[in-house]
């Protein structure tokens, strides 16, 4: 790839301890079609530290502009949403050519594992009834949303599946990626529109590529409905156009022929959130929860999130918290846009709090966390691709203008930060050996031990102005709308 | 697309060449021809596309038999298409024994691997054509997606050149009125049905464009 020399880094992947603003790189979580995930810390003072999750464009992706106003506008959109059923937005910002986005941390797996661990056997009727419940009022509330003239949105999601639903250990279902969220007004050329979505989820209307609207959103959440009650796919095969045939013409099971006991009402409820016609389909995500509901009150089920919670205990016990610790071998310079805009730049960065704490290799014995949703589309390729993990964790990424850099003659510097990759999966590649340094990114100054004590950065860190503090969602948003209130 | 018979002759040695060891032969073959062999998996095995065309060249070396059809390209679709049909009874078999449950990921029409039919023409295309019968769809795609003559679709297929013209414009008849019947907007069906025969020769473009040959 012919990319500028500094920004090679990224393509091998940020190395863990890579500082992106106010974000240290704990380790890499995965890879989607169109960004890379990392799990990273947020650092606040008093040694306060909270997981995020950030999501990093892919390099070859962000010299497309097409993509680059994907990923921005899908960072605009999640961050006009504030509800506890959405994965929130914290953070943007810009990391050596590249645009990243730091995403609340969920602690615990995606509706589509959850789902394959049941290996065909539905969930208890309760969790399922609340997990769509959730999706569904998340997905009235983003329907309905109005900006600041009053106006409505129009704001559709289109892309709702189980990959795309995170619970967490807690019973918290929140949804993800509005990565091919749409705001209806703004695009009125949806007729020369590409299809955007995924084949079994996308409603007959999307599939046909008309008008798109909430009730496209109520027809996959029907499928999400049907999915999570009788844990087989409503629609599915080899080829996407046999997938899209059977959407379009709403030939489907009904859910009786897979469950036995299935209650008669709820596959009414399905029926009409897959109604291949709009207009018999459910006008909303309100009034599907609306019947849920009802039919929940009335077969005495209950869907408060204890129920959820208890059964992923039972299912996966209570899995620890990410490990957050990492050692800070490297600080680059990186311009934060949320901090250019709060009057804190230019940053240069110095090594992360506490440099002397040694990484922990209980890294390596975590759980696989599950955020998969958030990767978009092809979420976890990356762990079918052991030569993915090689390019990414076989050596260190060096990290272009950096405050601190490494001797010319010193391999040891650069392979000490190298070690501590986080290895999450038994497959990925570990470094046997010391990579050499890239002559490309070399950066001849003479600071020692990086390592072991990470060196005083040569600028200094400038002073932070008092300023009363805002939220990062704040923030956030005065990057991604400037001049709104 | 078509080539001369020069080339046919050509593309013969080379394959012979291949098989005793020259892999600067067998690299110029997969070089022509493996973008076109994944555009030909891709139409009906997608998410299977890229194994069954590796396997398929794989293959094309592993035969020691004398060629005996018309060229190479007809050997090539015809090894194309047996490792199809065995895929396509794995497949079914698979259907029936396992749950259906966790059996591939959810496809995404974004995915790099995927056909990315921008014009709504192609979907409608793509979608009458997977109503059609297999042999169906294979004459077409052979000789509307992948230029092939009739005389090559025979050996394909193995059947006299004849039936392969009556078949062909049996298959063409079908397919227009399965997008006649489609549920499609007016406006994306009439444009098709003006010119499907176009419409079809652009598909080979279409599924080859995005292809990653490793």
């Amino acid at each position: 790839m012919n990319l500028p020399a500094n920004r090679q880094h990224t393509i091998r992947g940020l190395s863990p301890g890579t500082r992106l603003g106010r974000h240290v790189v704990v380790r890499r979580l995965g890879s989607g079609g169109m960004a890379e995930l990392y799990l990273s810390r947020l650092d606040g003072p008093e040694g306060f530290v909270k997981p995020v999750a950030l999501k990093l464009m892919h390099p070859h992706l962000s010299d497309d502009a097409h993509f680059a106003r994907m990923f921005l506008k899908e960072a605009r959109i999640a961050a006009t949403l504030e509800h506890p059923s959405i994965v929130q937005v914290l953070d943007v910002g810009e990391f050596g050519g590249e645009y990243f986005m730091a995403l609340e941390y969920v602690h615990g797996r995606d509706l589509r594992r959850i789902l394959a661990d049941q290996k065909g056997k539905p969930p208890p009727l309760g969790c399922a009834l609340r997990i769509v419940l959730e999706i569904g009022r998340a997905l009235h509330y983003a329907h309905r949303l109005r900006d600041s003239t009053g106006r409505g949105m129009g704001i559709v999601h289109r892309d709702v599946s189980p990959s795309n639903v995170l619970i967490s250990y807690q019973g918290a279902v929140k949804l993800a990626d509005f990565g091919v969220a749409k705001v209806v007004e703004r695009s009125t050329a949806t007729a020369s529109g590409s299809l955007k979505g995924k084949m079994g989820y996308m409603s007959p209307e999307q599939c046909l590529q008309e008008h798109v609207d909430a009730r496209s959103d109520v027809f996959a959440l029907g499928v999400v409905l049907y999915e999570t009650t009788t844990a087989r796919r409503a629609f599915r095969g080899e080829q996407p156009v046999a997938v899209m045939n059977d959407v379009i013409d709403g030939v489907w099971k009904a859910p009786s022929e897979l469950v036995s006991d299935y209650p008669s009402r709820l596959q009414q409820i399905v029926t009409r959130a897959l109604e291949v016609d709009v207009e018999k389909r459910y006008a909303s995500a309100e009034a599907m929860v609306e019947e849920i509901e009802a039919f929940a009150r009335e077969a005495g089920i209950d869907t408060r999130v204890e129920v959820l919670a208890e059964f992923l205990s039972e299912r996966y016990g209570q899995p620890a918290l990410p490990d957050l610790e990492v050692e800070q071998p490297e600080a680059p310079q990186i311009r934060s846009l949320v901090a250019e805009m709060s009057g804190q730049a230019p940053i240069v960065e110095g090594p992360a709090a506490n440099p002397s704490r040694r990484w922990v290799t209980g890294l390596a014995l975590m759980g696989v966390l599950a955020l998969g949703g958030l990767l978009g589309w092809q979420a976890g390729r990356s762990s079918d691709d052991p030569a993915a993990s090689d390019r990414i964790d076989a050596r260190p990424a060096p990290v272009q203008d950096m405050a601190t850099a490494v001797p010319p003659n010193s391999e040891a510097a650069v392979v000490e930060p190298a070690v501590p990759v986080a290895v999450a999966k038994p497959g990925e590649a570990q470094p046997t050996k010391a990579p050499s340094v890239d002559p490309t990114t070399e950066t001849p100054t003479a600071a020692t031990e990086p390592a072991e004590a990470a060196p005083k950065p040569k600028a200094k860190r400038r002073r932070r102005k008092k300023k009363p503090r805002k939220t990062e969602t704040e923030r956030a948003r005065e990057i991604l709308f400037p001049g709104s209130p | 697309m078509a080539s001369v018979p020069d080339d046919e002759d050509q593309e013969i040695a080379l394959l012979y060449a291949w098989r005793a060891g020259d892999r600067g032969a067998g690299d110029r073959l997969m070089r022509r021809y493996y973008g076109r062999v994944l555009g030909f998996f891709r139409l009906r095995a997608m998410t299977a596309a890229e194994d069954l065309t590796q396997r398929t060249f794989l293959a094309c070396t592993e035969s020691r038999e004398r060629l005996r059809v018309s060229s190479f390209r007809a050997f090539l679709f015809g090894v194309a298409r047996n490792m199809l049909l065995k895929h396509m009874e794995a497949e079914s078999r698979k259907a029936q024994t396992m749950d259906e449950f966790g059996v591939g990921r959810p496809q995404s029409v974004l995915s790099p691997s995927g056909v990315v039919a921008q014009r709504r023409e192609h979907w409608l295309l793509l979608r009458a054509l997977d109503r059609l019968p297999d042999e169906s769809q294979t004459i077409i795609a052979l000789f509307y997606v992948q230029g092939l003559r009739a005389r090559e679709i025979a050996d394909v297929l193995g059947m006299p050149t004849s039936t392969v013209t009556t078949r062909l414009s049996r298959s063409r008849d079908t397919l227009r009125s399965e997008v006649e019947q489609l549920r499609a907007p007016v406006e994306v069906r009439r444009s098709l049905l003006s010119d499907l025969e176009t419409w079809a020769r652009s598909l080979g473009a279409l599924t080859e464009s995005e292809s990653h040959p490793r």
